[in-house]
């Protein structure tokens, strides 16, 4: 192999040392990118980590609501109309007995979405105020899922009287099959 | 350049080889300790390996050496009063170059120092200036010379004699003749006689030749001085207990240059090797810094089944609201709006609750003052945190009587589609 001259030799080391600098210019900017990223990241998980101990402090609480969701929440074991009348036939049975006269009753619509699946009945009736709080407190029953959609209460000719439209709905746990005739 | 011999001597250990003259070869030499053990020899001094730095002994032809009287016993103004002893007798001939030369205290009498004064003479070739040697030095400090003698060698054409003073030496020189015969010894006579005159010599009681001489040399020699001589081999060389310091001055600018470009080498090293120590220091913290995050990734990961499974349980809860929130319940509503009436003056002539969120409410009021007194205490009522009653103001009916009606959502209302 040749000798190097003295000029080659200098030509090589200025290269080489470029290339070194070059080097740790790449290494040092990529360094500096993951640290950059290290802290980026650090935040986001401290911020998922106060999320995750905010969450999980309310984990107790969240089990006992579903739990109670689970044991309360009826089930629809028979046809949606079947149902529907059923809750019907409770409104007016009640509304009997409480002395409402009862002007209007109607059954309505299934109604189903992902959390549960609505059936509901209208009644319209007249009565006095003691006697339709009453029944309206005989029907309310948040432990079976039953409450009023809509309540209306309006004053009529008869000052000892008032006039109660309500819509009266039940929720059961949801079927994942849309009742087409009901939800037509 | 004056070296002392105290200076000099704490280098004298770090040679472990030597190379010596002698006859006319190069001899290398190898310390052991006290020992010495020859290792090569070569009539030209580039065919030997000088790799472990050996120390070099300057041929003698190349230094002057001459004893000096200094008028002092003061150890320190000795250096500088044979300095210019030197500059007087015109040793430093070129007054640009720096003098080398070493000495050394030989004796005290009562207000004089003797000293032995070695100087590297300006002829020494350039191409033994080699700063491959550790250092160099005179062959005097190398070998046990016999006491109170001349002790004669050939270092390549020229004779060497060594005189001692019990067992110090006193003078060393090359003698200018270049043969064993009259002249030589006439020569050694001259000496003699100076040295006897400056009261350095000893009643010398024979010479005693390290390189061979021929029986008639010998006897031209004896009968010319009349003294004895005898043949011995060369001894050993031994580590010297004090050395000379003679490095020549080129060697000096080039071990200086040496040590500069080392220091600048060992700097760059430092530095080097701290920037890749704080590379891989900051490397390191960068990888364990990622695998902490990597890790806690992995956790937050591994909880997020937990949270889904939290977050939808409660937000099941706030889909049901209208059966769990009792503030929805229309006669809780309704009994909140008609506990707020005053006992007289305003009535509640309709009431309506509407996809469970929606509250209506209609009434009539004797003046508007009381309606909106009323419509201010319901808005305020901590039963409705959060709520928003909105409405016409109240608006005067023909019988004069005042008709109102607000109506407000849920705050947690969802948005209509």
């Amino acid at each position: 192999m040749p000798q190097l001259k003295n000029r080659e030799k200098r030509l090589i080391i200025m290269f080489g040392g470029i290339l070194l600098l070059l080097g740790n210019y790449m290494l040092w900017e990529k360094m500096a990118m993951t640290r950059s990223q290290i802290i980026e990241d650090r935040k986001n998980l401290e911020l998922h980590r106060r999320e995750a101990e905010m969450w999980m402090k309310q984990r107790d609480e969240a089990t006992a609501k579903r739990d109670w969701i689970q044991s309360h929440q009826p089930t629809m074991e028979i046809d949606s109309g079947v149902a529907t009348s059923e809750l019907l036939k409770l409104a007016t049975d009640r509304a009997k007995e409480h002395e409402l006269t009862i002007e209007k009753n109607s059954l309505g619509k299934t109604i189903p979405n992902s959390i549960y699946d609505e059936i509901s009945i209208d009644l319209e009736a007249t009565g006095s105020m003691e006697k339709i709080t009453k029944w309206a407190h005989s029907i309310y029953s948040p432990s079976e899922f039953r409450l009023f959609k809509h309540f209306s209460l309006n004053s009529t000719a008869d000052p000892d009287k008032l006039k109660i439209k309500v819509t009266v709905a039940q929720w059961f746990k949801p079927s994942g099959v849309l009742d087409n005739e009901d939800s037509e | 350049m004056a070296n002392r011999i105290n200076k000099s001597s704490k280098q004298a250990t770090k040679a472990n080889d030597l190379l010596i003259p002698y006859m006319d070869q190069w001899e290398l030499w190898r310390f052991s300790g006290q020992t010495a053990q020859k290792i090569a020899s070569h009539a030209n001094l580039s065919e030997l390996s000088l790799v472990n730095r050996p120390a070099f002994v300057i041929p003698q032809q190349f230094l002057n050496t001459v004893d000096l009287w200094i008028l002092t016993q003061d150890q320190e103004l000795v250096g500088d009063m044979v300095h210019l002893q030197l500059e007087n007798r015109g040793v430093f001939s070129n007054p640009d170059e720096v003098p080398i030369y070493s000495f050394r205290s030989l004796l005290q009498d009562q207000s004089r120092t003797l000293t032995l004064t070695t100087s590297l003479d300006s002829s020494f070739p350039e191409q033994w200036a080699l700063p491959e040697f550790s250092k160099f030095d005179t062959a005097i400090n190398y070998f046990p010379f016999p006491k109170n003698r001349w002790t004669i060698w050939r270092e390549f054409n020229r004779y060497i004699a060594v005189l001692t003073n019990d067992n110090q030496v006193v003078y060393s020189q090359a003698l200018s003749v270049q043969t064993l015969d009259a002249d030589f010894a006439t020569e050694l006579r001259c000496i003699t006689f100076q040295l006897l005159t400056d009261n350095i010599a000893p009643e010398t009681i024979g010479i005693t030749f390290w390189s061979p001489i021929s029986p008639h040399e010998k006897l031209v020699i004896e009968n010319s001085l009349s003294l004895p001589i005898e043949e011995a081999p060369r001894p050993t060389p031994v580590p010297p207990k004090q050395s000379f310091n003679l490095t020549p001055a080129a060697v000096r600018i080039k071990q200086a240059v040496s040590k500069r470009f080392a220091q600048y080498r060992n700097l760059g090293i430092l530095l080097g090797g701290l920037y890749l120590l704080a590379t891989l220091g900051f490397g390191s913290y960068l990888f364990v810094e990622k695998r902490e995050i990597d890790q806690a990734k992995a956790s937050v990961a591994k909880s997020r089944p937990i949270i889904q499974e939290v977050q939808q349980s409660l937000n099941l809860w706030d889909d049901l609201q209208p059966v769990v929130d009792k503030n929805l319940h229309p006669l809780y509503v309704l009994k909140t709006i008609t506990d707020a009436l005053p006992k007289e003056g305003v009535r509640i002539t309709e009431f309506k609750q509407s996809s469970y969120y929606e509250t209506f409410i209609k009434g009539e009021a004797k003046n508007s003052g009381l309606a909106s007194s009323y419509i201010a205490k319901i808005d305020g009522d901590t039963f409705f945190p959060g709520y928003n009653w909105t409405g016409k103001q109240p608006s005067q009916n023909k019988n004069n009587t005042w008709s109102f009606s607000q109506s407000t959502t849920h705050p947690n209302a969802p948005a209509k589609e």
